[in-house]
C-alpha cells in the first residue's frame, strides 16, 4: 500500500468518523501539503452533503482548516484542567443545543410547556436528547436563536405577571391586612406591612 | 362555603351571550376543598398540655387581654419603621403612629382580634413549637418561642414572648430556606395596671368561624362570594384569594412578587367562560399560594 492510498483510506475513515486523533492529524498534515488530496476531499464532503441532503447550496468551503484550528485549540486549553471542564461543558451544550435544533419544530411554534400549561413558568428542554457533536456544525446559532425566542416569549409573560402582581399588591395588600390582622399574635404588624393608609374592613360572608 | 354563589350565573350568561361580564366570569368559578375527613379531624379540640402549647395559646390570647403601650422597629429588605403603638383591654382597636411617615404622625387603627382556642388548636397542628429562655427585650424577661412548620406550605416564626404578659416582644419570620423575611421588636413598653395571669392559660372563647380545609391546614375563615374574595388562614398565618375578569390583552401565566414576609402570586387562566386573574397575598410561601390558585376551578369540577 502507497503512501498515497493509506491517505485515501484515513481520508475515507476521516468522513465515516472512524478516525482516531493521531490519524487525523496526519491526514490534516497530508491534506496541508497535497492539494489533490484536499480535492478529494472537498469532493467527498459535497457528495456525502448531497447523498443526505443537506446541501441547498455548495458554498467551497474547506473545513479540514477549521478542524485544524479546533484541534489546536483543544489540545492547548487541554493543558489546564479547569478549561478542560470548561471544553467539555462546551460540547455537551452543542450535543444538547443540536439536539433541540433537530427536533424543535420548524414552524417556530413556541413548544408547550409540560410542568404547567402557564406561560412564565419553567419551559422544557424541547427534544433535548443527545447527538452526535459534529465540529463546524452551523446549528448552534440557529437553534440559540430558537432556544432563546421561547426563553424571551416566557419571560415576557413573566415580566407581564410581575406587574400584575405588584399592581395588586398595592391595590390589595390593605384588604389583606385587616385579613391577617385577625391572626397575627401582633396585630398591628399587618397594618405596618402596607406602605400607606388602606384600611378596609375584612368581608365577611 | 368557599364557593362562588352561582345562582343567577346561568341567567347572567344567557341575557349575555359573550359572557364576558364581570359577574359572568366570577360567578363561573368556585374554589374547592380537602376531603371532608381532614374537616372533621380537625374540627376537634386540642389539649393544650406542654409548656410550649402553653406559651403559644398565652401570646395568642394576649393581644385582647393586656394593656400596653411601646415604641416598636419593624423591618424588611428596604423598609425600616419606627412606630408607637398603645392598646386597652376594654377597647374593640388599638392604635398605631408611623414615626417615620411625617410629622406629627395622626392616628391609624387597628381592629384588637379575639382569642379563640380552636384557632389555637389550628397553629398545634400545623406547627411544632418549642420554649426556650430568651433574652431581654424593652426591658422585659422573654421566652423564645419558635413556631416550626410541620410540612412545607408555612413560613418559621421565631417569637419572643414576654414572660410575664405572654405578649410578642420580637417576632422574625424565616421563609423555607431560613432566610429572614420580616421582624419587629419593641424598644419600649409599659404595660397598664391590669396585666393578666398567663400561667391560668384561660381562653376566653370568641367567633373563630372556621370553614373548609382548601389547603392541608388551611382553613376558609371568610368570603364574598359576590365580590370574588376568599381569605384562609392556619390559624397564624393568613392568604387572601381575588378573583377577578383577566385584564384585556394579558396572555395566560403566572408571576410572584414578595414585599417583607408577603407573597403576591397572580396567575391568569382561561375557561369557557372567559379569562380570570386569580390573586393571592399572604404570608405563606410560593408552593401554598400556587396550590391556592389550583383550588379555583369550574364548579363542576367541584366533587
Amino acid at each position: 500500500m502507497t503512501a498515497e492510498d493509506r491517505d485515501r483510506e484515513a481520508l475515507s475513515a476521516l468522513m465515516d468518523g472512524e478516525t482516531q486523533e493521531l490519524e487525523l492529524r496526519r491526514v490534516l498534515d497530508s491534506i496541508s501539503s497535497d492539494p489533490s488530496l484536499r480535492d478529494r476531499w472537498r469532493r467527498q464532503q459535497q457528495v456525502r452533503e448531497l447523498l443526505q441532503g443537506q446541501r441547498r447550496h455548495l458554498p467551497d468551503v474547506d473545513v479540514s482548516t477549521r478542524v485544524r484550528e479546533v484541534l489546536d485549540a483543544k489540545r492547548s486549553v487541554s493543558r489546564n484542567p479547569i478549561w478542560s471542564m470548561a471544553v467539555a461543558a462546551s460540547v455537551t451544550l452543542a450535543v444538547v443545543m443540536g439536539g433541540q435544533q433537530l427536533l424543535m419544530p420548524s414552524s417556530g411554534v413556541t413548544p408547550a410547556p409540560v410542568v404547567s400549561e402557564l406561560g412564565g413558568a419553567v419551559v422544557p428542554v424541547f427534544g433535548a436528547q443527545p447527538v452526535q457533536a459534529s465540529l463546524g456544525a452551523q446549528s448552534l446559532p440557529v437553534s440559540s436563536r430558537q432556544a432563546s425566542g421561547a426563553q424571551s416569549a416566557g419571560q415576557s409573560i413573566a415580566a407581564v405577571y410581575e406587574r400584575l402582581a405588584r399592581d395588586r399588591y398595592h391595590r390589595l395588600n390593605g384588604r389583606h391586612a385587616a385579613s391577617a390582622a385577625q391572626s397575627h399574635p401582633a396585630p398591628y404588624i399587618s397594618y405596618v406591612r402596607v406602605p400607606e393608609l388602606k384600611l378596609e374592613a375584612p368581608d365577611s360572608e | 362555603m368557599f364557593a362562588f354563589r352561582n345562582s343567577s350565573s346561568k341567567r347572567l350568561i344567557q341575557s349575555n351571550p359573550c359572557g364576558r361580564s364581570l359577574r359572568a366570569a366570577l360567578v363561573a368559578w368556585v374554589l374547592v376543598a380537602l376531603s371532608p375527613q381532614v374537616l372533621a379531624q380537625a374540627d376537634e379540640q386540642c389539649v393544650l398540655s406542654a409548656p410550649p402549647e402553653k406559651a403559644l395559646a398565652a401570646m395568642m390570647q394576649a393581644a385582647s387581654d393586656v394593656s400596653f403601650e411601646g415604641t416598636v422597629l419593624y423591618e424588611r429588605a428596604g423598609s425600616r419603621q419606627f412606630m408607637t403603638v398603645a392598646s386597652t383591654a376594654e377597647a374593640s382597636r388599638g392604635e398605631l403612629r408611623r414615626m417615620n411617615a411625617e410629622a406629627n404622625p395622626r392616628p391609624e387603627f387597628w381592629p384588637i382580634p379575639s382569642g379563640s382556642s380552636k384557632r389555637i388548636c389550628n397553629v398545634v397542628e400545623v406547627y411544632v413549637s418549642s420554649l426556650e429562655s430568651g433574652r431581654i427585650i424593652a426591658g422585659r424577661s422573654t421566652q423564645r418561642l419558635t413556631l416550626r412548620p410541620r410540612d412545607t406550605l408555612r413560613l418559621t416564626h421565631l417569637v419572643d414572648v414576654d414572660e410575664a404578659t405572654g405578649l410578642p416582644l420580637a417576632m422574625v419570620t424565616l421563609d423555607l430556606d431560613g432566610q429572614m423575611l420580616e421582624r419587629y421588636e419593641y424598644a419600649a413598653i409599659e404595660y397598664g395596671s391590669d396585666i393578666p395571669d398567663t400561667s391560668v392559660g384561660n381562653v376566653v372563647e370568641a367567633e373563630y368561624n372556621r370553614g373548609r380545609n382548601i389547603v392541608p391546614g388551611y382553613f376558609l375563615v371568610s368570603e364574598n362570594p359576590d365580590r370574588g374574595i376568599f381569605v384562609v388562614s392556619d390559624g397564624l398565618a393568613t392568604a387572601s384569594v381575588f378573583v377577578e375578569p383577566l385584564p384585556a390583552g394579558a396572555p395566560v401565566g403566572e408571576g410572584a412578587i414578595i414585599e417583607g414576609a408577603t407573597l403576591t402570586y397572580t396567575r391568569g387562566v382561561r375557561s369557557a367562560s372567559g379569562g380570570l386573574l386569580i390573586s393571592v397575598l399572604g404570608e405563606v410561601p410560593f408552593v401554598t399560594a400556587r396550590l391556592l390558585a389550583d383550588a379555583v376551578r369550574p364548579p363542576l369540577e367541584d366533587s
